[in-house]
């Protein structure tokens, strides 16, 4: 389905992951923004660990602030193509600030050795 | 405004009555148009199917940091055939699997 | 269906069925109650089928990790109980793997059980860094085929055959004092655990999407989960039966691995220890990668991280980081000095209390037809799925007072 169908949050978009235009995992939706105040039109997804907040008991954020930290990353709707088993992105993850994390994790990893 | 703060908040109708909590929201065209209150949240989310009662975002009032207000009276006739659901927000008859 | 890769995933899963608690287990239950426990083996055996085959099934028509299914089923607080629980499991589990592992190098070699451990790390890491998946998975569950000398050892030993058939039929042994009794059911929990750990199901339904299973391959993994598993569990029946003939009468407690290795070295001397000593030691290390990779896979398909051995480990930079970071905390586990059976006890132990929490969401995902479309599970599945959801969370509830009441098996 597309981001203009029939959807219900809970049970068929919240916690799905993301997949990008190139085909790569770029995160889970931990949240979802809405725009408005009495109409609430969908505008976002939230991925990272700050959009636990809300989910989660406060010590266990406290714990995952300190292990994760709290960064949020905004997908807009606009950029969702397909809702289906997963999220599919129309654009790269890297273009919405979503592989940040594996790019710091790979500065960690020889580039070599491996068949 | 985020899902998570409209999960699990309790319903309310005008009366004061607790009708229930929030458990799953539904959207159509990219605008929210019900939410489905009441017990069950648990099982419809691991079975699909809708437990509890459909609220239509028309009745809700107005939402507070710790409850969502809701009209029990049907909202005013539009010119425009409306595709929501009218009536009293009380839980219904489980309804069949989309 | 290609019989050549057919063949490979069957003799695969036959070499890569028993690991260090299966291995304890099944000598002990020999030695301890004869042949009376068998059945709990086969009934193991045929819950492991049912969950692997259908953890297979949602692989190749979902497309879909376990995981991140199981996230979007079970929410974000109890997927979190679920991750961090089976993740505890999977962690003593690989350490108890770690540590048989170096204990049986031990036995090889004679060099030191610790620089042992430590080097087997280091060859572990190396193997998962260099390999692809398909020559990982392959490696160690074909070479842990070495572990076939136990079946030609209990031929060789001309076992009362009519008393191992009869072992296949549930039984409670007759005459067994209240603390025996007591014993006995706790053996049982604990093959049941040791014959069904979660691992196994993660790292199969992972693998099948590494591999790029599809729907075409839905028969393949049937028969891989059905022969492989079924064959594989004769391995750990013909360890407890060798058990039962050698150790039991001698009243031997095969109360350390290396115990079990002296049943292929009765019947055909050096050369017997050996072939059983390489088996036990392919067939243990298989376990310990799977565990590990089972581990990383479950964290970061919770999360939504790149994961897989089908890409090079810097194209998943996070799932390699945490797969070998929990090599290392495996590896400092067992530097503690803790007994390696304690670790096999508390693997199972944790085994056990957390399986119904794995099995129920992959039950439910492989009976939803949003999924599963025309391969969702039949009655057949449905009513044995349920059936071995009940039997498993009955073990989960006797697991803990069982382990008090007999002191973790030993009476």
């Amino acid at each position: 389905m597309t981001p203009d169908g029939r959807i219900k949050l809970v049970s068929e978009l919240l916690d799905l992951p993301l997949i990008d235009s190139e085909g790569k995992y770029c995160g889970i939706v931990d949240d979802i923004e809405f725009e408005g105040t009495r109409e609430l039109k969908l505008g976002a997804l939230l991925v990272g660990p700050g959009a636990y907040a809300g989910r989660l008991p406060g010590w266990i954020m406290w714990l995952i602030d300190r292990i994760a930290g709290d960064r949020i990353v905004r997908v807009p709707m606009t950029t969702v193509r397909t809702i289906t088993d997963a999220v599919h992105l129309k654009c790269p993850g890297r273009e919405l600030g979503l592989h940040r994390s594996e790019a710091a994790a790979a500065r960690w990893i020889p580039h070599k050795g491996a068949m | 405004m985020r899902l998570s703060r409209l999960r699990h908040k309790k319903v309310r109708s005008l009366d004061g009555e607790t009708i229930g909590r929030v458990h799953e929201v539904h959207c159509e065209g990219g605008r929210v148009t019900a939410f489905m209150c009441g017990p069950g949240g648990f099982i419809e989310r691991w079975t699909g199917l809708r437990h509890g009662g459909r609220i239509p975002w028309e009745l809700v009032r107005r939402i507070e940091d710790d409850a969502i207000i809701v009209s029990t009276d049907p909202p005013q006739k539009k010119p425009s055939a409306s595709r929501s659901r009218q009536g009293t927000p009380r839980p219904s008859a489980p309804r069949s699997k989309r | 269906m290609n019989p050549l890769e057919l063949t490979l995933g069957i003799m695969t899963a036959v070499g890569g069925f028993v690991d260090i608690s299966e291995l304890v287990f099944a000598a002990k239950s020999g030695s301890t109650f004869g042949y009376a426990l068998i059945w709990v083996f086969a009934v193991g055996t045929i819950g492991i089928i049912v969950f692997s085959e259908m953890s297979g099934r949602v692989a190749a028509v979902a497309k879909q990790p376990v995981f991140n299914l199981m996230r979007h089923r079970l929410g974000l607080k109890l997927g979190l109980v679920t991750l961090a629980a089976s993740a505890i499991s999977n962690l003593i589990t690989c350490a108890a793997e770690v540590g048989g592992v170096a204990l049986i190098l031990n036995y090889l070699t004679g060099a030191p059980y610790l620089l042992m451990a430590i080097l087997m790390v280091a060859g572990m890491i190396a193997s998962i860094w260099i390999l692809p998946f398909a020559w990982i998975e392959r490696i160690y569950g074909l070479l842990g085929l070495f572990m076939l000398v136990f079946v030609a050892a209990l031929v060789a030993i001309d076992p009362p055959w009519d008393k191992i058939a009869r072992g296949f039929v549930p039984q409670v042994p007759h005459g067994l004092s209240t603390k025996e009794l007591l014993t006995f059911a706790y053996f049982s929990v604990a093959i049941l655990s040791a014959v069904m750990f979660p691992y196994e199901v993660y790292f199969y339904s992972s693998g099948g999407i590494e591999e790029g299973w599809g729907p075409k391959d839905i028969l393949t993994n049937r028969m891989t989960s059905i022969i492989g598993m079924g064959l594989g569990s004769t391995l750990a029946i013909a360890i407890l039966a060798s058990s039962a003939q050698l150790f039991g009468p001698a009243n031997v407690d095969p109360a350390i691995p290396g115990t079990a290795a002296l049943e292929s070295a009765i019947p055909f001397g050096r050369w017997g220890l050996v072939l059983a000593l390489l088996g036990m030691f392919f067939a243990v290390s298989g376990a310990a990668v799977e565990t590990c990779m089972a581990n990383a896979y479950g964290i970061s398909q919770f999360f939504g991280w790149m994961w897989g051995r089908h890409k090079k480990p810097w194209e998943a930079p996070r799932y390699t980081l945490t797969w070998i970071a929990l090599f290392l905390l495996a590896l400092l586990i067992v530097l503690t000095g803790v007994d390696v059976m304690t670790l096999v006890e508390f693997a199972i132990l944790f085994s056990i209390l957390v399986l119904p929490l794995t099995y129920l969401p992959l039950l439910l995902l492989a009976g939803d037809k949003k999924y599963m479309r025309e391969h969702v599970n039949g009655p057949f599945a449905k009513t044995l799925g349920w059936l071995y959801f009940a039997i498993i969370t009955s073990a989960a509830v006797a697991a803990l007072p069982l382990y008090f009441l007999t002191s973790g098996g030993n009476g």
